[in-house]
C-alpha cells in the first residue's frame, strides 16, 4: 500500500504539477525546468541504486503473450 | 539494452525490439506493487530537456501514422482539441489506476493498456505469429478483439492525422504536460506574424502555433518552422 500512495504522489507531481503551475516568464520557466530535471535525476540515481534494469530487462525479454492476444 | 526505457511507443514482445516500452514497463511496476523509479526518471528528463520531440522524430507508431495518413484515400478532418483530454483518460485509468488497484485472486494487477494496444498488435503480435508457427494454435478470441482494435486505429489515423497520438497515446501525454517549460521551445515573432497559416497547414496536429506555444498537444515535429517568422531554441540552464 505505501508503494501505491508513493506512485500516485509521483503521478501527481509528474502530471497535475507543470499543468497547473503554468510558468509564465522565461526565468520561471527556467527555474522549473532546473527544479524537474534535478528532481527526475535523482529518481534514475535512485532507480539505478536498486538496480531497477534488472528487473526491466527480466520483464522485456519475457514474451508477453497476453499483452499481444495471444491466450 | 533492453535494461532500459526509451520514451517511445515501441513494444517490447517486437522481434526487432532493442529496448523496453516505457508504457508497459511502468504497467509492470504498478502490477506488482514497484515503484518504477528509473522509468519515471527517464521519461521525466526527456520530457524537461525536448517535450514531445520523440513523439515526432523518433516514435514508430507515429513514424507509421504518418505514412498512413499520406497515403489515405480520406479527406483529412478537424478535431476539436478538447478531444485531446482523452490521452489522459486513457494514461489515468489504463496505465495507472487499474493496473494498481484492480487486482486478480493472486494480488497481482492487469496491464490493461498493453492488452488494448494497437501497437502492440501490430509491432509484435502479428509478427509473432508469421515468426512463429508454434504460436499461431494459440491465438484465440481475444487475439480477433485486438485485429478490430489496430484496423479501428488505422481508419481513425487515415481519417484523422497523427490520431492516435492526440487521442489516446499515454506517453505524449506524460512527455507533453513538460512541453510548457522543456529546454527545447518553439517561438514566434509575433511582431511579424501575419498569422497567414502556413504553420496551421503544415501542423500534423492541427495547432496554431501562434496562438498555442509550448500546447502538450505539439509534438515539436518543427514542420511549422519552415514559416521564416515561425524558429526554435533550445536551452536547458
Amino acid at each position: 500500500m505505501r508503494n501505491k500512495i508513493i506512485v500516485l504522489i509521483l503521478s501527481f507531481v509528474l502530471l497535475a504539477l507543470p499543468a497547473v503551475l503554468r510558468p509564465k516568464t522565461p526565468k520561471q520557466r527556467q527555474g522549473l525546468r532546473l527544479l524537474y530535471l534535478s528532481a527526475f535525476l535523482v529518481l534514475i540515481i535512485i532507480g539505478m541504486y536498486h538496480s531497477e534494469y534488472k528487473d526491466i530487462y527480466v520483464n522485456a525479454i519475457t514474451l508477453c503473450l497476453s499483452c499481444i492476444g495471444i491466450k | 539494452m533492453k535494461c532500459f526505457t526509451f520514451p517511445v511507443l515501441n513494444c517490447y514482445s517486437c522481434p526487432l525490439a532493442v529496448v523496453a516500452c516505457p508504457i508497459g514497463t511502468l504497467q509492470f511496476f504498478f502490477t506488482t506493487g514497484n515503484v518504477p523509479y528509473l522509468t519515471l526518471g527517464i521519461i521525466g528528463v526527456t520530457g524537461v530537456m525536448v517535450g514531445r520531440m520523440t513523439c515526432g522524430w523518433l516514435c514508430p507508431f507515429g513514424f507509421l501514422q504518418d505514412l498512413l495518413h499520406k497515403i489515405s484515400p480520406f479527406r483529412s478532418r478537424r478535431i476539436s482539441r478538447k478531444w485531446g483530454y482523452l490521452r489522459y483518460v486513457f494514461l489515468g485509468l489504463t496505465v495507472i489506476i487499474l493496473p494498481l488497484f484492480w487486482l486478480d485472486q493472486f494480488g497481482l494487477g492487469e496491464r490493461i493498456f498493453c492488452q488494448l494496444c494497437p501497437a502492440g498488435t501490430l509491432e509484435a503480435g502479428i509478427p509473432q505469429l508469421l515468426l512463429d508457427a508454434g504460436l499461431r494454435p494459440l491465438a484465440g478470441m481475444f487475439f480477433i478483439f485486438k485485429v478490430i482494435l489496430l484496423v479501428l486505429t488505422v481508419l481513425l489515423v487515415l481519417m484523422v492525422s497523427r490520431g492516435f497520438c492526440r487521442l489516446i497515446c499515454p506517453l505524449g501525454a506524460m512527455l507533453g504536460v513538460f512541453n510548457r517549460f522543456s529546454g527545447l521551445k518553439i517561438e514566434v515573432d509575433k511582431s511579424k506574424c501575419n498569422k497567414c497559416r502556413v504553420c496551421f497547414d503544415k501542423c500534423p496536429v492541427d495547432l496554431n502555433i501562434y496562438e498555442a506555444e509550448g500546447s502538450p498537444a505539439c509534438i515539436n515535429c518543427l514542420e511549422c518552422t519552415s514559416c521564416p517568422h515561425v524558429n526554435y531554441k533550445f536551452k536547458i540552464l
